[in-house]
């Protein structure tokens, strides 16, 4: 069974003295259970929507969603889900460990089973010493990590995580990262957006890509990205000067840094190189085909949708 | 209405632990023990006075605590979009109207006591220490002002649920609320002064219809105030307290039945 779906999905916002605004144009999408799924697209290109129309925060204008093969308007189901919003703002005056009874209790668990849900979540997001402190006095990570185990409390089947890592420093990455990788290894369906497009290349299995609302890509990782190589990377160490005198002819571009010199060239042209190279083969650092990264990727469609939308 | 409880004691917790609500008790510790000096301004009626003006504060405190923390407590969730964080769990919208709103109701109830008692002791202490001659304190009517004035306020306070629930800002109902406020605290005179008439002065039927369709359709504060029969010792018919009682419960149950529609179909961006 699919964990999410969100078929042929529009959201119109009417504007008051403006023209009517697309956030979500016909989307449709299926994530099956177990699944990491990273949404990706440039701010206002509709994730958020999309998210809240999950949520039941708002209402599709066309077309339909599903949690867990239910309608979201079924509220009973959101006690199987876990939500990060996008900048976390919770009750200033609750601590820690108050937000999480209220996550257990609002979904359904027992005293005993919030207690040990509160205890092993505060200690996996190190904010178990501050469980009794007011959240006002958080910083912008440790609201963020208080928001990750407030998601997690209710151990859900399905979780949605806005923006996760937006406003984390290294450390706080690493721990979302580790924490959403022990979500797919317990078989729990992630559902993320994100515009920093290393922790998707990093963590998903499939990839969604939106832009001014349009689902305009959808393709697992390993498939995004295994395309032919368009040229090579050689790193050599030696100067440019050196490079230069014995590749005289090819068609290839340097750039130096640090003593090494980078050499680029096409596909078709890299034997030629290897063979002009001749004693530079022992100077040679590394030798990296080049294709083209998520980030390329993602920008191909936003300039392709930029081309083709109003 | 499964998860009201838990609404209700985030609600609670989070207005209890403001600093308004600390503020408020400071001054009305300081109005109350000048309770004392201000009643012995008065040549006689001592006691009354002392009940009415402890009657009084507590009334105005009840009252600028209910607008300040009824507007915060809902408006803040949706201005700061805490609310997405409740209604991401297994709540129906109904519960967190009903659910903030019992919350809302027990920080009342308690400020109550409190101020209630504060109001208590500032009229014991005026009893005790003035010679009979000056009246006494009538227990059972003082409680039954008490009572209905926290009905009041909790009406008021479902007022403001009923006018946040589709106002574009604090402040709007904020407004709303005390332009209510005003009108439900002298709708009944006006009324009544309009229809027994007052020599040489005409009264347009347009008018009268007006005042008299405000009369039905705003809530009657009036019915909930006993300060002056607590002050005075003026026995209470029980029919009145029972009618008072259903109109406040009546009103509060409209108030939140139209609040809690209005939030079924409103959309959280």
């Amino acid at each position: 069974m699919d964990s999410i779906v969100l078929d042929d999905v529009t959201k119109v916002y009417v504007g008051h003295s403006m023209a009517n605004r697309v956030a979500v144009d016909h989307v449709s999408l299926s994530i099956p259970e177990g699944e990491i799924f990273g949404f990706l697209g440039p701010n206002g290109a509709g994730k958020s929507t999309a998210i809240k129309i999950l949520l039941n925060l708002i209402f599709p204008t066309t077309g339909h969603a599903l949690l867990l093969g239910k309608p979201v308007a079924d509220t009973a189901i959101r006690s199987r889900v876990g939500y990060l919003p996008e900048s976390p703002n919770f009750y200033d005056h609750l601590t820690p460990e108050e937000l999480l009874w209220f996550g257990g209790k609002t979904s359904g668990l027992e005293a005993g089973r919030i207690k040990e849900r509160t205890d092993s979540l505060l200690s996996l997001v190190a904010l178990g010493r501050v469980r009794h402190q007011l959240l006002r006095t958080f910083s912008k990570g440790m609201i963020q990590r208080a928001g990750v185990a407030l998601a997690l409390v209710n151990d859900p089947d399905v979780v949605i995580l806005d923006e996760p890592m937006s406003g984390l420093d290294p450390l706080g990455r690493k721990l979302m990262a580790d924490i959403i990788r022990r979500l797919k290894a317990e078989g729990k369906t992630v559902f993320f957006s994100s515009h920093i497009l290393h922790d998707v290349e990093d963590l998903c299995d499939r990839v969604g890509i939106i832009v001014k609302g349009r689902l305009r890509r959808v393709d697992g990782l390993a498939d995004l990205l295994s395309v032919p190589a368009t040229g090579w990377s050689l790193i050599v160490r030696a100067t440019p000067e050196t490079v230069q005198s014995h590749l005289t002819g090819v068609a290839a571009s340097y750039t130096t840094r640090g003593g090494l010199t980078e050499i680029k060239t096409v596909e078709k042209d890299l034997a030629k190189l290897l063979d002009r190279l001749g004693s530079l083969k022992e100077a040679l650092v590394s030798a990296m085909p080049e294709r083209p990264t998520l980030d390329d990727i993602f920008l191909q469609e936003i300039d392709r949708a930029d081309g083709e939308l109003p | 209405m499964t998860h009201l409880w838990p609404i209700a004691k985030i609600t609670f917790l989070e207005g209890l632990r403001s600093r308004v609500f600390f503020g408020l008790f400071i001054v009305a510790l300081l109005l109350f023990s000048s309770t004392y000096i201000l009643s012995y301004l008065f040549p006689r009626d001592i006691v009354k006075v002392a009940v009415d003006l402890g009657l009084g504060i507590t009334s105005l405190i009840g009252l600028i605590l209910t607008l300040f923390l009824g507007t915060q407590l809902l408006a803040k969730d949706l201005e700061r979009r805490t609310i997405h964080m409740v209604l991401a769990k297994a709540v129906s919208r109904s519960d967190y109207v009903v659910g903030k709103f019992a919350g809302l109701s027990l920080i009342i109830v308690c400020s109550m006591v409190v101020l209630g008692g504060f109001a208590s002791v500032a009229s014991w202490t005026v009893d005790r220490l003035t010679a009979d001659q000056y009246g006494v304190v009538h227990w059972p009517i003082f409680l039954l002002a008490l009572l209905m004035m926290t009905l009041m306020l909790m009406l008021l306070a479902s007022v403001i649920f009923f006018f946040s629930s589709f106002a574009s800002s604090t402040f709007l109902a904020l407004g709303l609320t005390l332009v209510i406020y005003l009108i439900g605290q002298s709708v009944e005179e006006l009324k009544h002064f309009l229809e027994t008439g007052a020599e040489g002065v005409a009264i347009s039927p347009v008018f009268l219809k007006v005042v008299t369709a405000a009369y039905y359709i705003f809530p009657n504060l009036a019915v909930f105030n006993f300060k002056t029969h607590a002050a005075h010792g003026l026995s209470v018919p029980l029919s009145d307290v029972g009618w008072s009682f259903l109109y406040g419960v009546f009103y509060i149950g409209v108030m939140l039945t139209s609040a809690a529609l209005i939030f079924r179909r409103r959309e959280f961006t």
